[in-house]
């Protein structure tokens, strides 16, 4: 009878330590363990997102027309209007068309030879660190709007990546990564392709095209736009 | 005597409840789980044998530990090598926890039956 006695004491602190931890799971996780589990709030989470980006889009084109209602009404307030249209792209919430120049990375087919450091094997594989030199070089070069795979930079914009999954705008994006820039097309490719600039090490394992167009249209910054911590301070300084 | 076990059981969930937070990392907690499904047979497993009276100290003890254990380093292998032993360890476990109760009940129904029997 001891011994069950000492084994029930011991049952007993299993019990306890299993309840806590999956408890403590519970609370981390908000829910089930289990990865199918997982993985469909994650689905579900995803698609709505997508609903609420849709949602975004149409209440943005609604508040424009309320706007224009607004002016139309009240002649004075057709300044007010404009200066806002005109805010709204200089942020990056509006579309935007233009000459420009496309850049095309890509991790690179060539194949390292057998063997290779690991060091080695890094330059073959485009980086969130390329992309960044590039956008920023573009945007030395007097790029007026540049987006990554569709996501248009803003002055809140991040280039991240985090595990292997490249970031942008907290969006993830998949290689091949397509930056548009629009600005002068040459003053762009030329700015890129300066020897010794990032281009040229990308150009030796043929990782970048640059395209020029005559015409990129870039879509409007889709996200959030709150400002949780900084409010608007006084003064013109 | 008989209500030992079940103090046992609840002091020593009371000290792992109340005393801290002993909690190990969600990667480990099936494994933790699978233990204290292990030892949850080993338990009615006991129970059983008492009731059969084919209890032996030696073979409970060697058992709740042995099988906590091995249940636990089974499914880490399992998933070590891609194999949801997991699911494996809690069929079986489970399965027996289920007839070892069913069995437990049926003896305490024949008991109950020939005491009153005995009685009449």
């Amino acid at each position: 009878m001891l011994h069950v006695t000492l084994l029930s004491l011991v049952l007993g602190m299993l019990l306890a330590a299993s309840l806590r931890t999956q408890q403590s799971i519970t609370r981390d996780y908000g829910g089930s363990t289990r990865v199918p589990a997982l993985v469909q709030k994650l689905r579900s989470q995803e698609q709505a997102n997508k609903e609420l980006e849709a949602e975004i889009a149409e209440l943005r084109v609604r508040n424009a027309r309320y706007e224009r209602k607004i002016s139309s009404g009240q002649s004075s307030s057709e300044e007010l209007f404009d200066e806002l249209q005109n805010l709204r792209f200089l942020v990056g919430q509006s579309p935007a068309v233009g000459p420009g120049v496309v850049v095309t990375l890509q991790d690179s087919s060539e194949r390292p030879r057998d063997n290779a450091p690991p060091e080695e094997l890094q330059l073959f594989m485009v980086h969130d660190s390329d992309i960044r030199n590039i956008v920023n070089e573009l945007r030395n070069a007097g790029a007026e709007v540049v987006a990554v795979n569709g996501q248009r930079l803003t002055a809140r914009s991040a280039i991240r990546c985090s595990g292997n999954v490249t970031m942008v705008n907290n969006t993830p994006v998949a290689a091949p990564f397509k930056v548009e820039a629009i600005g002068d097309p040459d003053t762009l490719e030329n700015a890129l392709k300066i020897p010794g600039g990032t281009a040229e090490q990308l150009a030796v394992l043929g990782m970048i095209k640059i395209d020029k167009s005559k015409s990129i249209s870039i879509n409007g910054y889709t996200g959030s736009t709150n400002f949780r911590y900084a409010k608007p301070g006084k003064g013109s300084k | 005597m008989a209500w030992l076990p079940f103090l046992g059981l609840a002091v020593g969930f009371a000290a792992f409840w109340f005393a801290g937070p002993f909690q190990v990392s969600s990667d480990y907690a099936s494994y933790l789980s699978l233990a204290t499904l292990a030892g949850l047979d080993s338990i009615f497993g006991g129970i059983r044998a008492g009731l059969e009276g084919k209890f032996h100290h030696d073979i409970f003890l060697s058992g709740f530990v042995v099988n906590t254990l091995l249940a636990a380093s089974l499914a880490y292998l399992g998933d070590q090598i891609g194999v949801d032993l997991f699911l494996a360890a809690v069929v079986a476990l489970g399965g027996r926890v289920f007839l070892n109760l069913s069995l437990i009940r049926r003896y305490w129904l024949t008991r109950a039956a020939l005491s009153k029997k005995k009685d009449l």
